[in-house]
């Protein structure tokens, strides 16, 4: 549906994407993850045919965006929440948009509708705020119902209300079978609603994975505490439990359960003082992967 | 069709800009020919040329504000960055310089229209009836190139506007351009007159006193530099990367 082909750009010394490759798969929602500076916005622009790639290619159903037929009605965008004419009022911005690619003035009221912006449509947009300018983009990717939605950090300046609202609707475009693509420099905004990731890092490729595949990361060992560390660590190996490390009276044990540790120590007669399942969120895991080891994160995402 | 509907709207409905600059026109074109009217009317015969100055004045002020149109129409989007949602609904951007040329062509044409109607207007109620006011053949050929010159001025304002994406920087190009660069030109060598863009334009009209190159001449010189301008804009545009 959206491929990616070896895509770099250069802005005069700045390589903003570096050999750039990956597929968004029709039909489901994809995350575009990456700090600030990652090299999405670019990325998304090129898709878009907003910005000339240096090198590779981006297509949209296996053309790229200039070819595309009514291009609009196939590929709805959602980039800067001031695009607008502060002058024009939301109804007029949304109905020169459906004048300019054939849509019909009716749409506009529909979309509007979605966007709970119908009693709002008549004032200028320079009047709004930034979560209806938001909504007010989101009307205008939806203009053309188109079945790809590409979304440039929607849930930037959302209040949690307006982000929940986000949420329910992308889950409800996705339930109706359209691609989204959006991008987030904070998974915690996504995280609920995609069912796969794409994460860059410096313009260039870090990971692509199913959100369930990045949970399954996100799981940690099993710590546990005993003062008779040792005869535990015994124990456990011989029951087949791989222990990650050991510290003094302190375990760390891999690819097992709570339950199962505590049974084997129980069945050895061994005290426990502590016994916790230790996990790292998805947060972390994505911390993770976009800091390269020795370096401390850029930012704390999701703060 | 659709992108010059979709331009045409965008003046229709955030249009404080343009009828700024249309309200300025109509004060200046006012204050002309209630002058020029006055003083001609103390004198015992009306000038044989009045009628072709109540055409020629308001003509060189409507395409004055045609240039200022198409420089208008160009920049507009990139200053509110409404250009990205244009070029994704258009991304062939040549047919988007397309559409605004159009679009400025038919609102220069307006505002030719405005300053004319209100010249001819008066100079009927004032001096309509008198003997010695001539409107004839030639009044209506000057009016006739007085639209196609503003035509020209407003689509060179457009690729101005396209190569440049800042009004401001379009409107002091062109001043300087006129005002300052040909002038000096002018001066220095005398043989570059009939091919500087300012004297073409005004031969194009074919009013307006001195020197003026001939009709076809300025047509040819003017429809150069229309190409070369138009080029530069088209190139850039297609390059131009929008963060």
């Amino acid at each position: 549906m959206i491929e990616v082909e070896h895509l770099s750009k250069r802005f005069r010394k700045v390589v903003a994407v570096d050999d750039l490759s990956f597929k968004v798969r029709p039909g489901a929602i994809t995350g575009f993850l990456g700090p600030n500076g990652a090299g999405k916005t670019t990325t998304l622009r090129i898709i878009l045919g907003l910005v000339r790639p240096t090198a590779g290619r981006a297509t949209v159903m296996e053309r790229v965006y200039r070819q595309l037929e009514s291009p609009t009605r196939q590929v709805g965008a959602v980039l800067e929440a001031t695009d607008f004419h502060p002058g024009r009022s939301g109804r007029n911005h949304l109905r020169v948009l459906a004048r300019a690619t054939g849509i019909p003035s009716s749409r506009v009221e529909e979309v509007l509708e979605i966007v709970d912006l119908k009693d709002a449509g008549g004032r200028r947009a320079g009047g709004y705020s930034l979560g209806m300018r938001q909504r007010l983009s989101i009307a205008g990717a939806l203009l053309g119902d188109p079945k790809v939605l590409v979304l440039d950090e929607p849930a930037n300046g959302l209040d949690p209300q307006g982000i929940r609202w986000l949420r329910e609707l992308l889950r409800s475009l996705a339930s109706e079978g359209r691609t989204i693509f959006i991008s987030s420099h904070v998974l915690a905004e996504v995280e609920q609603i995609v069912d796969e990731v794409v994460i860059i890092h410096r313009g260039k490729f870090v990971e692509q994975a199913t959100t369930a595949e990045l949970m399954a990361r996100a799981a940690g060992g099993i710590r546990v505490r005993s003062p008779q560390a040792g005869q535990l660590r015994t124990a456990l190996e011989e029951a087949g439990v791989k222990v990650a490390s050991s510290e003094g009276d302190l375990l760390t044990v891999a690819d097992a359960t709570t339950a199962k540790v505590g049974e084997i120590a129980a069945a050895q007669g061994i005290v426990l003082h502590e016994l916790v399942a230790e996990s790292s969120s998805l947060e972390q895991v994505f911390i993770d992967l976009t800091t390269p080891e020795g370096e401390v994160p850029d930012a704390a995402p999701g703060s | 069709m659709r992108l010059l509907a979709a331009e045409l709207l965008k003046i229709w409905t955030a249009p404080r800009t343009l009828f700024g600059i249309l309200l300025a026109e109509v004060a200046i074109v006012l204050l002309g020919v209630i002058g020029a009217l006055h003083e001609a009317v103390n004198d015992v015969r009306l000038p044989d040329n009045l009628a072709q100055d109540l055409i020629g004045f308001p003509g060189t002020v409507a395409m004055l504000f045609a240039v200022l149109i198409g420089i208008l129409i160009a920049t507009t989007e990139y200053r509110h960055g409404t250009i990205t949602l244009t070029f994704l609904a258009a991304p062939v951007r040549e047919r988007v310089i397309g559409a605004k040329i159009g679009a400025a062509v038919i609102t220069s044409a307006f505002f030719v229209l405005v300053a004319l109607l209100l010249s001819l207007g008066i100079a009927q109620i004032w001096v309509g009836g008198r003997d010695d006011y001539h409107f004839g053949s030639n009044e209506y050929e000057l009016i006739g190139r007085v639209f196609l010159a503003a035509a020209i001025v407003a689509v060179m304002g457009v690729f101005i506007g396209a190569s440049l994406k800042r009004q401001l920087a379009g409107v002091i190009l062109v001043l300087g351009w006129l005002f300052f660069i040909e002038q000096a030109l002018a001066a220095l060598l005398p043989g570059v007159t009939d091919y500087l863009a300012g004297p073409s334009v005004f031969g194009i009209v074919g009013h307006g006193g001195g020197d003026l190159p001939s009709f076809p001449h300025a047509l040819a010189v003017t429809a150069v530099y229309v190409v070369g301008l138009g080029l530069v804009a088209i190139a850039l545009t297609r390059r131009r990367d929008i963060t």
